[in-house]
């Protein structure tokens, strides 16, 4: 099978970061503090780094991911 | 004399052979419990009449001149994220205090009560065990027996304390980035964190299905794996367990290392943490004979994979507890939480495909290989309350930073025996021994080499 590499790192910026997690809270029907806030920004941060590290790395498009269902 | 230090097998030995009753060793194992759990708060719960129920029906077994277990009258206790029936499983939590008790044990507390073990409590965790520290708001942290003020680590916590404070000769801890190895090193105790799937985890709380494994803690080799030995099997209550049939190790355990080839991990273990982390490994290696070293591809990107897929699948197990109950979370793990409520989809369906890639490169180093060493923590225990560390000369996060040389190795499900290693006087370190997938017995007995040869001890603690 033909296969091609692929790599995507998704945006890092703050504002961009902001915008996903107003989105996750407001879907989610979650009640955030105003003081809470800071701290959940600094770590979806590190989330969102630490996966475009991994997403920056280009894999083949048949790679399963890990889990694989058996019936 | 019945006193903290005896181990799993000098109690099982000495109760088949009548030298002391089950009965006795339970009622030395409450005292003991009552004096110094105070101390290190390793215990949520102690479950006293019923290790005395279970102590007499021993006695009474022997009497009969039945044969008892391999674990004959061997005092244990569990992290209070594994079922006792009748208890609520906590979790490390406030919320899950209000669940129903659970209608029965796990399965391998069943397992290790058919082995002859008597269950004599549940232990304190980080909650929901998201956590490197064994700090808890709601039941206040586990103490490293070593050193009071000091991080028992976790989120095992309270399996290390107790082992290390010698509580009790056995405990079982889960392990889902690093839980069970890194309170083994910051307490200075043996922990055995399996193969992936390898011990079922029915009855258990989970944290991250495609992570999570569960394993014993111990104060010697033997001990790690008489237990294990009692706990392997199929479980259909598991998804991910095997249905490979039991490898008992402990008749191997004592081959020595001749014929294992073994390498220690440079690249991402060889950076990232401080000189006694690197010196404590350099002393087992030396102690082997080990000069190869060997690089792990990509190991800091599956630790970054590992975090991904740990904080999606955490936030999805918790969302409706976030959104009922936030206030009553620990805000350490809720704001973690909730953050991980916002990564898309692609993040972790890439993290779990590049899972794939790095377990394939893994397999292969393990064709040229039998066993890796590294290092289990970039340092020794911090202080309880401590945020930030610094290694090589920069100030990090000690929460996420502790299971640095952890992560890269459960994130693919490899066996590990984590051994206590101690430099001088001070608090111990320790050293991750990993094998191939489903060779646990070429790792212990790595680790049963290195304990002969004295490097590799567990202490208990003068409390």
């Amino acid at each position: 099978m033909n296969s091609e590499k692929r790599a995507f790192a998704p945006a890092l910026d703050p504002a961009s970061l902001k915008l996903q997690l107003d989105a996750a809270i407001a879907s989610g029907g979650l009640t955030i503090a105003p003081e809470w806030r800071a701290s959940i920004d600094a770590h979806f941060e590190a989330i969102a780094k630490a996966a475009a590290f991994v997403m920056e790395f280009p894999l083949d498009d048949e790679l399963d991911p890990a889990p694989v269902f058996r019936a | 004399m019945i006193d903290g230090s005896l181990s799993v097998t000098e109690i099982a030995s000495k109760i088949s052979s009548g030298a002391i009753n089950a009965r006795a060793v339970v009622e030395a194992t409450l005292a003991r419990i009552a004096t110094i759990n105070p101390k290190v708060n390793a215990f949520t719960d102690v479950t006293a009449a019923r290790a005395r129920q279970t102590a007499d029906t021993l006695d009474a077994r022997r009497a009969r001149g039945e044969a008892l277990g391999p674990l004959a009258g061997v005092p244990f206790a569990v992290k209070n994220l594994i079922d006792i029936a009748g208890l609520p499983t906590r979790a490390g939590s406030k919320i899950n205090r209000d669940l129903s008790p659970a209608s029965r044990d796990a399965m391998l507390v069943r397992r290790l009560e058919d082995a002859g073990a008597i269950l004599v409590g549940a232990l304190n965790m980080g909650e929901y065990a998201y956590d490197f520290t064994g700090e808890n708001v709601h039941d206040a942290p586990s103490r490293n027996p070593h050193a009071l003020d000091h991080m028992s680590g976790g989120s095992s916590g309270g399996s290390g304390a107790a082992i290390a404070a010698g509580l009790v000769p056995l405990a079982l801890g889960s392990d889902t980035n690093g839980s069970i190895r890194v309170p083994s090193a910051f307490c200075g105790c043996f922990g055995l964190k399996p193969t992936y799937g390898r011990l079922s985890r029915a009855g258990s709380f989970p944290f991250v299905s495609s992570l999570d494994h569960l394993g014993p803690f111990a104060r010697s080799v033997a001990d790690l794996a008489i237990a294990y030995d009692a706990m392997q099997g199929p479980d259909l209550d598991d998804s991910v367990a095997t249905d490979r049939a039991p490898e008992p190790t402990l008749p191997d355990i004592e081959r020595g290392v001749a014929g294992l080839r073994i390498a220690v991990a440079g690249g991402h273990f060889a950076k990232h943490g401080d000189a006694d982390c690197f010196a404590a490994l350099t002393k087992v290696a030396k102690t082997l004979g080990v000069t190869r070293s060997l690089d792990l591809p990509e190991a800091g990107r599956a630790r970054a994979a590992a975090y991904v897929i740990t904080a999606a699948e955490g936030a999805a197990l918790h969302l409706d507890r976030l959104r009922q109950r936030a206030v009553d979370f620990d805000p350490a793990v809720r704001d973690r939480l909730i953050a991980g409520t916002a990564i898309p989809v692609a993040w972790v369906i890439m993290a779990q495909r590049f899972r794939r890639w790095y377990r394939d490169r893994v397999l292969d180093t393990f064709q040229n290989v039998d066993v890796i060493l590294a290092p289990t923590t970039p340092c020794r225990a911090p202080k309880i309350g401590q945020t930030t560390f610094v290694l090589e000369g920069v100030t990090m996060p000690v929460r996420p930073n502790i299971g640095i040389f952890t992560q890269p190795i459960s994130f693919v499900g490899l066996p590990v025996v984590a051994v206590p290693v101690w430099l001088d006087d001070a608090l111990p370190l320790g050293v991750q021994v990993i094998a191939a997938p489903w060779r646990e017995a070429d790792a212990l007995r790595v680790a049963r080499a290195l304990e002969q040869s004295g490097i590799a001890q567990a202490r208990v603690a003068s409390l």
